[in-house]
């Protein structure tokens, strides 16, 4: 009894350890365009006003999906990703203010 | 010395309305009419005098004088002559001095009118719209001078002064900066004179309200001397409106026509509050009700007018901080205080004398869906307001910027224009008075039946979307309404006067443009309703990057990258242009050409997509990027938008419901005014004969 449960101890962590990286190591091949076109949709550069990032021909703007892209391939989910650019440079990368959503 | 002409001219006119404004005023509450005689001179003279100024203007653009900062400032030597004409609306102070012209126009029309006949308004009218012309001339004249020249002091400074400073030396550029490069196209050409002449010609019946409320005429005739000045007004926003929409598919490269953007917002506004006052000042001529609710809706409409050009002329938009900067910012901000709390306070002294002639008799009469109606687009336009407004608030209590964007409008506003477009199906069917729910439905169950095939259908040929599904249905249960609307009046007069049906249809609408007019517009809207569905909810994307040869695809749509070259042309751009084959459903459709122009001068890049297009959708193409070293790879995104030229089509279609509806009269207005008004009631009652 008491080593069924020690041996559940070791393979519930070794479990969760898999849980957290696999649906990373799922996503390794490099993201599409369109996988972050979806992401830059909804967020606005400081600069660009009023242009959704994934439409606007800036150099800063590229480098933002640059830095978007990057972080899919990292296996990074939109919500971590907003929350990036909102710690960044501010709410107002948002296309609404939080509380509204 | 032209620059001085043109600023002397200015001030000038400045000075004729104050008179204007002062002498009117004094004429009519001491009666004496020479003295508002005169003050009509001053009016007619504004006109007159502002072209002087304007002509000076365009002729410095015209001919390249840079040593004028605004000439210098949106002109270059490469520019043709078309668009160093229109660079008069180009920057802040020549659109503030083109906005002076136009409204020295529109009252200089209104000094035209029979004078005899509206005696006691008309003082009042000059009144306020001398005091609006004066407002605008003075920031034009004092804070924002468009004549301004460059002068360089010893040191290398440059000044700006319209006189030369002790110890300087006249500064002339070889060439000037050159427009903005967004604004060098056709639809942008137009799309500003359309919008601020909307504008300006809102001031007039709001000119005529106050004048009502003034002198205590409160019976319908300043809506009536202005219905066409409205309808004109509400021309022009919604010609600038469409055009706006027109240009930003065209050249803003995002695959859509409208964004949401608060400087669109700001143009919108006036327009969802003058097409509310539109529907309602109809109840007070055929009911005599809601006459406090029509001197609100011109008042705000007034307000939103000076706010929708506030908010893009004062730098507020782009930070609270700019605005309390910029000179003009505190004083728009002022003057729209002002005559809010003055056009409010005259309204309040009047409120009895405006109680409403009848009651609402029923929840289903047609005073009572256009009531509703009225409801739905104020909604409409305190959502937008606070859209505009939330981040400025935010940034100045809280000091973090936020983003509005297109997600809050369309789930804010979606469900009431969908109530809207209910109500646009159901109204015209319902009586003035009393409608009952037998005599509604009546008259309503043919269409509602027919239109209701329209989902079934769609839904079999696969869609599955329920906000597409009741988009559509609504959108064909109007399109049925309105058009079993023309086929019953018509065919009412081809069995009573034996006209073959064609002509029967002519004489009906002719008849009664302004009804038939509305319903053209209905039409209209309901075709640009069909669009707005097709590409709001239907609408898909994808991007790719491609060597030449290499095939992207997006539904039935195929394309190949063909080639790519690249040149610079003489009016100072580089221009990357890419050759693309579409294929559909796999056969060859045609050719486009997506492109980047890149303006050396102002360092902008513009992104002009290649657009495939058909009444069915449009296949539109977008050079995002490119290898710098020969035509190895780029990356190419596209859209797929079904139906978006219903969206255009409409709107030609409501343009010409528009001109219908406010095409002059050949009969004299005034006289049977009671009787014509008996005709109408009887003619609309029950929506029956005609």
């Amino acid at each position: 009894m008491m080593a069924k449960r020690r041996a559940l101890w070791l393979v519930l962590p070794a479990f969760l350890g898999a849980l957290l990286v696999l649906p990373a190591a799922a996503q390794t091949s490099e993201p599409t365009d369109d996988q972050v076109n979806a992401i830059a949709k909804n967020l606005y550069c400081p600069v660009c006003e009023n242009v959704p990032l994934d439409v606007c021909p800036t150099q800063a703007c590229a480098q933002w999906r640059a830095t978007i892209r990057q972080m899919l391939a990292e296996g990074r989910s939109q919500e971590e990703i907003q929350q990036y650019f909102v710690e960044q440079y501010g709410a107002r990368v948002l296309a609404a203010p939080r509380q509204w959503a | 010395m032209i620059a001085n002409v043109g600023y002397f001219s200015l001030v000038l006119t400045f000075l004729v309305a104050l008179y204007g404004a002062g002498a009117a005023a004094y004429g009519a509450i001491r009666s004496r009419p020479e003295v508002v005689e005169s003050a009509r001179h001053a009016l007619l003279l504004t006109w007159p005098l502002m072209t002087v100024g304007a002509l000076s203007m365009i002729l410095l653009l015209v001919t390249g004088q840079y040593q004028v900062e605004y000439v210098a400032s949106v002109t270059s030597n490469a520019m043709p002559v078309y668009l160093r004409v229109t660079a008069l609306w180009g920057g802040q102070s020549g659109s503030l001095l083109f906005w002076s012209w136009l409204m020295s126009a529109f009252a200089s029309a209104v000094g035209l009118r029979k004078w005899a006949r509206d005696r006691e308004l008309l003082p009042w009218v000059v009144v306020v719209t001398m005091i609006t012309l004066a407002f605008f001339l003075g920031m034009v004249v004092f804070f924002e001078n468009p004549f301004v020249r460059l002068w360089q002091m010893a040191d290398g400074q440059v000044l700006t002064a319209l006189f030369q400073p002790a110890g300087t030396t006249a500064l002339v550029p070889l060439d000037g900066q050159g427009l903005n490069p967004l604004l060098r196209h056709p639809g942008m050409v137009i799309h500003p004179p359309m919008l601020y002449l909307g504008f300006v010609s809102f001031v007039i019946p709001y000119a005529f309200a106050m004048a009502a409320l003034v002198t205590g005429r409160t019976d319908d005739r300043w809506i009536r001397i202005t219905r066409r000045w409205t309808l004109v007004a509400w021309l022009f926003l919604s010609l600038g409106l469409i055009l706006g929409g027109r240009w930003a598919y065209d050249v803003l490269g995002w695959g859509g026509y409208w964004g949401w953007d608060p400087v669109e917002i700001a143009a919108f506004m006036p327009w969802l509050s003058g097409t509310a006052f539109l529907h309602s000042v109809m109840i007070q001529e055929k009911r005599g009700m809601l006459k406090h609710w029509n001197m609100v809706l011109i008042v705000l409409t007034y307000a939103l007018v000076i706010f929708g050009t506030f908010l893009t002329r004062s730098g507020i938009l782009s930070s609270v901080h700019a605005f309390s900067q910029s000179a003009i910012g505190p004083l728009f901000f002022g003057f729209i205080g002002l005559t809010f709390v003055v056009s409010l306070a005259l309204l309040i002294r009047r409120w009895d004398d405006l109680r409403g002639e009848n009651q609402l008799g029923s929840m289903l009469s047609r005073e009572a869906l256009f009531l509703l109606n009225n409801l739905l687009f104020v909604g409409i336009l305190v959502v937008c307001f606070w859209g505009v407004i939330f981040p400025l608030i935010s940034e100045l209590f809280t000091g973090t910027k936020v983003t509005v964007g297109p997600p809050f409008y369309e789930r804010a506003t979606g469900p009431l224009w969908a109530g809207l477009l209910l109500l646009m199906g159901i109204a015209p069917l319902s009586a003035w008075g009393r409608t009952s729910w037998k005599n509604l439905g009546r008259a309503l169950w043919l269409p509602f039946a027919l239109s209701l095939l329209v989902p079934v259908v769609l839904h079999f040929r696969g869609v599955t979307l329920w906000a597409a599904l009741l988009g559509y249905w609504l959108a064909a249960f109007v399109g049925l309404v309105t058009l079993y609307e023309f086929w019953r009046g018509a065919l009412a007069r081809h069995r009573r006067n034996s006209e073959s049906l064609p002509l029967a249809l002519w004489r009906l609408a002719g008849r009664n443009r302004r009804r038939y007019g509305g319903y053209v517009i209905h039409l209209g809207v309901v075709m640009m309703a069909l669009g707005i569905i097709g590409i709001e909810m239907f609408q898909t994307e994808t991007q790719g990057t491609l060597a030449q040869g290499q095939q992207l695809t997006l539904g039935r749509y195929v394309m190949t990258y063909d080639s790519l070259a690249q040149w610079d042309t003489p009016d100072g751009r580089n221009v990357t242009r890419a050759v693309v084959s579409v294929y559909r459903a796999g056969r060859l459709v045609g050719e486009v050409y997506p492109r980047r122009d890149y303006y050396y001068a102002s360092q902008q890049p513009m992104t002009i997509p290649g657009v495939r297009s058909t009444l069915e959708d449009d296949f539109y193409v977008l050079l995002v990027g490119w290898e710098p070293i020969a035509a190895q790879g780029a990356t190419f995104k596209l859209y797929h938008n079904p139906l978006v030229n219903f969206v255009w089509l409409g709107g030609l279609v409501f343009i010409v419901g528009t001109l219908v509806a406010a095409w002059p009269d050949r009969e004299p207005e005034p006289v049977r005014r009671k009787t014509v008004l008996r005709r109408e009631a009887s003619a609309t009652a029950g929506g029956k004969a005609t």
